[in-house]
């Protein structure tokens, strides 16, 4: 947990140092003090303080319980990350190919991925499911979801 | 496990049942459309503000008749965010087939001046306006003036005094506000909320001393007792409210509101885009809309492609030198 | 108060073809406030449209249907897979979802309908009988008020801080600062937006959300699921047991009442009132330390109030025809489209379709007590099913759920972006409430400030001049002091219980 926590802190640090530096480019306000860069400055000023606290805190050893390591190697969290990956390439082909088949495929992969091996029913849930969802969504709700080639 | 998946087609099933039920059934088409075949599928309208409010409800008002009338359904898409400007620039990037139309709202021209967004009126090509409703001055019902004049007056004695909510900072109420001070010499104090309903309220509750938006937003409260109207910007008086001077007749040259239309990208083909003039202007004039309208408290003003058009530059000049002027525009 | 007016609006109300569209609306409800994404708002936004040509009863029946339904809805699935369907059952998760994953998931969906009814229906009677005098007070509410107001529940953070303070006050001021991005509020000058229109409301609400609480938690399944066992849930009541409402009456009670008045006040919606009123219940508990690893009150203080807010937020519609949240706002609308301006005009002229919203009120809480009782069984099927299949359909419901608030991909990109984060900061034990009630507050307390500070020119003390608003902050001092001393007596409990287990 110690690395997580110095890590946390100077992700902290970082994001204070971004704000201030970006409010700087706001216009003050010339009626009064407190303008559009007034909160996000002080709310910097205080991540910075409990960053800085966090930070000393690990530094002094007082961190918690060990967290599990978070190891690349490790074939959950590759999983998790393949997962991940699957989503983006999900969310860039949705506009293009179109909500229904995109979503079976993700569906079929994911289920893949998480070791069901039964081919057909993971193609008949899938199909059930996604057009489950495009029913609800599209017609009874008409809310648009990205039809894409195949409508 | 079988039961499980039994029970789930089960659940998809149901759905697909109840929204069977659902669908409306389609109208056959009316009339027979000259020269191309449009519209051939569903029409998607793009709406820039979120479901529930007053310009997604003049929409849906409105394409629940076209509907009937074009033989396709419109299905209304609320594109939200970013003060209008997400929508107005997906109608913008529509392809321009006809197979969207949106609604443009008087911020397609006031948000180009403050520099924020890639596009302007000139990105558009209007098919017809909706309504306009002017601004209004509203004050609490036991303030201290009773006519446009004594408030000029009292604003004159008390500089900085007065409180005058509006929308959002920018927002069409906000310029007119500033365009009164501006005519007037009066010095107040321009107070935006998150939308028209919360500063009406603070009115009420006594906690600013004015509003400058539009007659249907505080027409309940006026009703009410609460509030009253001290003026409105329209260029003749208004029907609902025939007993409130406009402010040119107190001899302020301020005639200012918002407005709503109609809108295809730029580049959509004569022969679609007139189809679908004659269509919506058929679903304006229905009996349907027209009730509609009059429930809402809407300010009905048809102007066809033609005029429209005209009036969007007209009004695009108007707001950015007003906005220059109350240093609102870059 | 006229009793024969409130006879002849349940005799409105309890005709079969209103009590079908309540069913319908209710049921409808349900389906939407449980799917991530869909919100009570959307819900009845949605179906407005629909109500056009029907009559003013039955069309406020459906919609008074979806709305206690879809609050109530958003519980379920806070429950069942830690995905909050609406923005009010964020403070649901926090103690359900451990629940069911320890295999109680009927015992808190059970607890849920039955908190939920009670919240709903006192909301209801409340609204019946005190809303002149209730909308009195909430006019009171200006700019100070409402800064007070977001201070106060901002006090809040500590409470949901799970294990660390320090951890929970940087996740709320991370939040905080994450409101801050978009067009400010007051001077229209676009903040962290990088010029991209997207940003200029901030990252969308829904979105975030979804990715923090159900993305984040489907990362977590998909890693560890060949490694953990599987939970035994079995169903085996519709209503909570005797035991477990003696152990909560009070807590509804208390978060019913205070729902209400959170209702009530404009701009101040269920997301706000689940969140007081489950600190409120921490706060007072004997076992305060226990809250966030499954305890039913928890479950119990957030339903009541947040559904009692439904009444709370009709009670400014009606008496002061301004809308109480987004909802309500929403049913402004419908109203007008009806012909009928709601407002004291309403009461005056037209008591028989007040005294009716009245009686539809209560009948579609008893509905939603009803169906949601008999769904327990089949609403927790859903964790019955296979995980490596039910992950899956997670994944899409949330990317779904994103997509639909907007119709927008780039809200996608932000529920996924949001997912990462909030894994990370499960996984090293940095608490993502703080995070959501920061962005649901932090423009709250940012304009109101500014807002303030124009009408009073800058002049500081009006903060601390008026009632109201001096008794809030003052609320939010003791509430930030007790729960500080609390919490800490709890770390350093938890400290000593490590050390111990430690030496063994």
């Amino acid at each position: 947990m110690r690395k997580a926590d110095i890590i946390g802190g100077l992700m902290g640090v970082f994001i204070s140092a971004f704000v201030f530096y970006e409010s700087s480019k706001f216009p003050e306000d010339i009626v009064m003090k407190i303008g559009p860069s007034y909160f996000p400055r002080i709310l910097a000023m205080g991540l910075l303080l409990v960053s800085g606290i966090l930070i000393l805190q690990a530094y002094m050893g007082k961190s918690k319980k060990p967290a599990e390591k978070f190891d690349i190697k490790e074939p959950g969290i590759q999983r998790a990350g393949i997962a991940l990956l699957s989503t983006i390439v999900y969310c860039m082909i949705l506009d293009k190919v179109g909500f229904i088949p995109s979503s079976i495929l993700y569906l079929v992969f994911l289920m893949y991925l998480l070791e069901k091996r039964n081919y057909v029913k993971m193609t008949m849930i899938s199909t059930a499911v996604v057009v489950g969802i495009y029913i609800i969504f599209k017609t009874i709700l008409n809310i648009t979801l990205p039809s894409g080639f195949f409508g | 496990m079988r039961r499980k998946i039994a029970l789930f087609l089960t659940l998809v099933l149901v759905f697909t049942v109840v929204a069977t039920g659902c669908t409306k059934p389609q109208q056959a088409a009316q009339e027979a459309a000259p020269k191309v075949d449009f519209p051939k599928q569903g029409i998607t309208a793009i709406c820039p503000w979120a479901a529930g409010g007053g310009t997604d409800a003049v929409l849906r008002g409105l394409t629940l008749e076209a509907e009937k009338i074009l033989g396709q359904t419109i299905t209304v898409v609320n594109q939200t965010g970013g003060g209008g400007a997400i929508g107005h620039s997906a109608i913008m990037k529509a392809k321009p087939d006809g197979y969207t139309v949106g609604m443009i709202t008087f911020e397609l021209n006031s948000l180009p001046p403050q520099g924020l967004v890639p596009f302007t009126y000139k990105d558009f090509d209007p098919l017809m306006r909706i309504n306009m409703d002017a601004a209004a001055l509203t004050v609490k019902k036991d303030a201290p003036y009773n006519t446009i004049e004594e408030f000029v007056a009292y604003a004159k004695q008390h500089p900085g005094e007065i409180n005058i909510g509006n929308s959002a900072p920018g927002s069409v109420w906000h310029i007119a506000a500033g365009l009164m001070a501006e005519k007037t010499g009066i010095q107040v104090e321009y107070v935006p909320f998150e939308g028209a309903a919360p500063a009406v309220t603070a009115l009420v509750g006594g906690h600013i001393e004015a509003v400058s938006v539009s007659v249907p937003e505080v027409i309940g409260q006026v009703e009410a007792g609460d509030l009253k109207i001290l003026g409105v910007m329209s260029a003749e008086r208004l029907p609902s409210i025939p007993d409130v001077p406009t402010f040119k007749e107190s001899g302020i040259d301020v005639v200012f509101g918002t407005w709503r239309g109609l809108a295809v990208p730029k580049g959509t083909p004569d022969e679609v885009k007139q189809i679908l003039m004659d269509g919506f202007k058929q679903a304006y004039d229905s009996q349907g809309f027209q009730d509609f309208a009059k429930n809402a408290g809407l300010g009905l003003a048809y102007q066809d492609a033609a005029e429209y058009a005209k009036f969007l530059e007209a009004n695009a000049n108007d707001v950015a030198e007003v906005m220059k002027k109350l240093g609102l525009a870059k | 108060m006229r009793f024969d007016l409130l006879m002849q609006g349940f005799a409105n109300v309890l005709q079969l073809n209103v009590l079908l569209m309540v069913v319908l609306g209710v049921t409808g409800g349900i389906m939407v406030g449980s799917l991530p994404g869909l919100t009570a708002t959307m819900g009845v936004a949605l179906l407005v449209p629909f109500t056009f040509g029907l009559p003013i009863n039955q069309s406020m029946a459906m919609l008074l249907g979806i709305f206690c339904g879809a609050i109530y809805g958003g519980s379920i699935s806070a429950i069942l897979i830690r995905t909050p369907g609406t923005p009010a059952a964020a403070a649901t998760l926090l103690d359900g979802y451990p629940l069911s994953e320890r295999g109680e998931a009927g015992r808190a969906l059970s607890m849920s309908v039955f908190a939920s009814f009670i919240g709903g229906f006192s909301g209801a009677l409340i609204m019946t009988f005190l809303s002149p005098q209730i909308s009195k007070v909430a006019l009171k509410f200006g700019p100070p008020e409402y800064f007070a107001l977001a201070i106060f529940g901002l006090s809040i953070i500590i409470s949901v801080s799970g294990n660390s303070i320090l951890k929970g006050v940087m996740a709320g001021i991370f939040g905080l600062t994450l409101s801050t991005i978009g067009l400010d509020p007051i001077s229209g000058y676009p903040r962290f937006t990088f010029g991209q229109m997207d940003l200029f409301e901030g990252p969308a609400f829904i979105p975030t959300l979804i990715g923090l609480f159900a993305l984040s938690e489907i990362f977590k399944g998909v890693e560890t699921i060949l490694t953990r066992e599987k939970v035994d849930n079995k169903i085996t009541q519709l209503l909570p047991t005797l035991a477990d409402i003696k152990k909560c009456w009070k807590v509804i009670l208390k978060s019913s009442i205070l729902g209400t008045f959170i209702g009530s006040i404009p701009g101040a919606g269920s997301d706000i009132a689940a969140f007081v009123g489950y600190s409120e219940a921490k706060r007072t508990s004997k076992y305060p330390e226990k809250f966030g690893t499954g305890v039913i009150e928890g479950v119990a203080a957030a339903e009541s109030a947040n559904n009692a807010c439904t009444g709370g937020a009709m009670i400014p519609l009606l008496s002061l025809g301004v809308p109480g949240d987004a909802v309500t706002a929403v049913l402004l609308g419908a109203f007008v489209i009806q012909g009928l301006r709601p407002g004291p005009l309403l009461y005056r002229d037209h008591m028989d379709v007040v005294y009716s919203v009245f009686a539809a009120m209560m009948v579609a809480n008893i509905v939603m007590f009803i169906i949601g009782a008999l769904g327990v069984k089949f609403f927790s099927k859903v964790i019955t099913v296979d995980r490596n299949i039910l992950i899956p359909v997670i994944f899409l419901l949330s990317i779904v759920g994103s997509y639909a608030m907007r119709n927008s991909i780039f809200d996608v990109w932000v529920a996924i972006l949001f997912g990462i984060l909030g894994y990370f900061m499960q996984r090293y034990d940095f608490p993502a409430s703080p995070i959501l009630l920061a962005l649901i507050l932090g423009p709250m307390a940012e304009s109101n400030l500014r807002r303030a500070l124009v009408i009073s020119k800058g002049d500081i003390s009006i903060l601390f001049t008026r009632p109201i608003s001096v008794i809030l902050l003052g609320l939010a001092v003791v509430s930030l002091i007790s729960s500080f001393v609390k919490q800490k007596r709890v770390e350093k409990r938890l400290a000593q219980e490590e050390s111990e287990a430690a030496f063994k």
